[in-house]
């Protein structure tokens, strides 16, 4: 529960002070919200033939026996006084939450009838008096209480210059039903627990909130947070959106929870969702792995309906039975144009297979330590030689109507595996590949080596793939073949 | 020399290669000659000059900074990067913080506020709106419209998990 019940309550005169005219004796305030919480009827009444008072909504809810469901007022309240004398305290601002449900000692407003009755009221502004009077009560049970020199006056005679600045907020369970009023208010001894200062966004002028959120622009989840954080800043993160046009969304899904979190972000932003095209899956943990690969596409299919690239980094996939279920992926993404996958292990053909075909749009695989499994390999066939190739092929070719045009393998393999018949064997499958869309249509071929160890080994990419061209970058030795 | 008189009317005197960090104080120091009469800063208090000063002092012998084009992201700005003291002297209180950078905003030095806001951005980093909420004690003031559409949403997200 949001609301902090407070254990004493204030109680506020005005100057200057009214009776109610109920008989209570208590100063009642005559402004729209104190008119409307002592006398909703009069109030109602009032607004009837008030057409002017556009900023009452809801009033048609509200009736004598309920005039308000809330159980917290809470108020921002500006004090610019008290920062002025009181140099050391570096906020002027201050939150105040005062209990006015059924169950609060003293209410704020007397003769406030409350009760379970649920209103909303989307605006109000309140006029409060140019001064307020507080009495002062302590809470005997709290300790906590602002010192002798954070003490505040009685009374707070606010100038005229200065621009109304309360903001006041209701809340009803969590939901705010009270947005914003203005007027003028100060703050008065209260123990510290029901006193949040605030030094907080709400401070800081509208150009340097859009220079914070500007450094983690890129940033969707954190965009997407700011947007359900408050009025405030859900435009300026539709701002930054829309800015730097952000198509790419990386989650690092250490835990189931991380999916969830990011779908609960993605719900309501559903055009954000569909902007996306580009998704990244990092960093998962040996537990989260199975479940988030096995649910990713169920849940998020609907809201990535635009998703063109499907990134898996820094976990290996390899040994996950789910995995062989790229069909489930293939239709929760039929747009997929290029997939990437690190670390994955190819029992057999089958699988291989089974992924390339899988995505009807798929043009580009790029597969980082990736393994095939011997099984590939039939136990009959002992060589590299025609036969191998043409086995291969036969189980290629009539998947041939596959859409993959580049397949881009990063690998940074062992000595042994350089003379090992597993390296040889992704030597075949490459070539195999290669000349699989040789004869289908124009495609490439992209093997990622490092550089580093071709060196310490005295090896030469050319020994190894005979028809590849260095493109020579930096660290990466890039080898392009066409046919 | 160049004197400030703050809010709460304290006086700092510092040299000219530091103040003139400030972009408001070299604006009206005119760029040269010590200043006889303090200038008055009243949008910043002792506490908060104190630091600025700090930072200025700091910095005073760091060579000018590369213009950025307009229109550049702040993260790729890097104005004048971070380095182990400005981590450490960054690391205030959230009141103060803000502070500095209203104050940085106000004097007009900038890399002290791409430090103030890279420090935001970095606490802000990573936080559900919730906790966006606590951290800078935020009422997110949506309408009750705008509250049941979220929540709507929120709630679809969660029967979803069940």
């Amino acid at each position: 529960m949001l609301p902090v019940r407070s254990p004493s309550c204030p109680s506020i005169n005005t100057t200057p002070p009214q009776v109610d005219p109920n008989g209570a004796g208590v100063p009642l305030h005559q402004d729209p919200l104190h008119t409307m919480l002592a006398r909703p009827d009069a109030f109602n009444a009032s607004r009837q033939t008030s057409p002017s008072n556009d900023d009452l909504s809801s009033s048609s809810s509200l009736s004598p026996h309920s005039p308000l469901g809330l159980d917290v007022l809470r108020f921002w309240v500006l004090y610019p006084d008290f920062f002025q004398h009181h140099p050391d305290r570096r906020s002027q601002l201050a939150v105040m939450d005062l209990d006015v449900g059924p169950d609060a000692p003293e209410i704020f407003w007397p003769h406030w009838n409350t009760s379970t009755s649920n209103i909303t009221l989307s605006r109000l502004h309140l006029s409060l008096p140019s001064s307020i009077t507080f009495s002062q009560q302590t809470d005997p049970s709290s300790t906590d209480t602002l010192s002798e020199e954070e003490h505040l006056p009685m009374t707070l005679a606010i100038p005229d210059s200065l621009e109304p600045s309360l903001d006041v907020w209701a809340f009803d369970d969590n939901s705010p039903v009270l947005s914003s009023m203005s007027g003028r208010l100060t703050r008065h001894r209260y123990p510290r627990d029901h006193i949040t200062w605030l030094a907080g966004a709400t401070i800081l002028p509208m150009e340097l909130l859009l220079d914070i959120l500007e450094y983690l622009a890129r940033d969707v989840k954190f965009l997407l947070a700011c947007a359900l954080t408050c009025r405030r800043l859900r435009p300026l993160a539709q701002v930054m959106i829309n800015k730097f046009r952000l198509f790419f969304i990386k989650i690092n899904a250490t835990r189931y929870d991380d999916l969830d979190e990011l779908v609960e972000w993605l719900r309501p932003a559903p055009k954000l969702g569909r902007s996306i095209e580009t998704f990244q899956v990092t960093g998962m943990s040996k537990e989260s792995i199975p479940v988030v690969l096995s649910v990713l596409p169920i849940r998020l299919s609907s809201l990535l309906i635009s998703l063109r690239e499907l990134q898996f980094k820094h976990f290996a996939v390899e040994s996950q039975p789910h995995l062989s279920r790229w069909s489930l992926y293939g239709r929760a993404f039929p747009n997929l144009t290029t997939l990437e996958l690190f670390s994955i292990r190819f029992p057999s053909l089958k699988d291989f297979v089974a992924l390339i075909t899988s995505f009807p749009a798929l043009t580009t695989l790029v597969l980082t330590f990736f393994e095939l499994g011997s099984p590939l390999i039939p136990t009959e066939i002992s060589n590299l030689g025609e036969r191998y190739i043409q086995w291969f092929l036969a189980m290629i070719v009539p998947h041939a109507a596959c859409s993959l045009k580049t397949m881009e393998v990063e690998v940074i393999p062992t000595s042994e595996d350089i003379e090992s018949f597993a390296w040889r064997r992704l030597d075949v499958v490459l070539s195999s590949w290669f000349m699989v869309n040789q004869a289908k249509n124009n495609s490439k071929l992209t093997l990622f080596l490092d550089k580093t160890y071709l060196i310490d080994n005295d090896l030469s990419v050319e020994s190894l793939f005979p028809l590849s061209t260095s493109l020579g970058k930096d660290r990466w030795v890039k080898f392009t073949r066409w046919q | 020399m160049v004197t400030v008189v703050v809010s709460d009317g304290v006086t700092f005197t510092m040299e000219q290669d530091v103040a003139f960090q400030c972009g408001l104080i070299a604006d009206f120091a005119g760029g040269g000659g010590d200043q006889e009469e303090p200038i008055p800063i009243q949008a910043v208090n002792s506490t908060v000059m104190r630091k600025v000063i700090e930072y200025c002092e700091h910095h005073r012998n760091d060579p000018p900074q590369p213009e950025v084009p307009e229109g550049t992201p702040l993260e790729r700005k890097d104005r004048r990067g971070r380095d182990a003291w400005d981590k450490q002297f960054i690391q205030v209180e959230q009141e103060l913080l803000f502070e500095i950078i209203l104050a940085a905003n106000y004097l007009n030095i900038k890399p002290l506020l791409d430090l103030g806001c890279s420090q935001v951005a970095e606490m802000m980093k990573g936080k559900t709106p919730a906790e966006i909420q606590q951290m800078f004690n935020i009422v997110n003031g949506f309408t009750a419209d705008e509250e049941a559409q979220n929540g709507e949403g929120e709630e679809k997200a969660r029967n979803l998990n069940s």
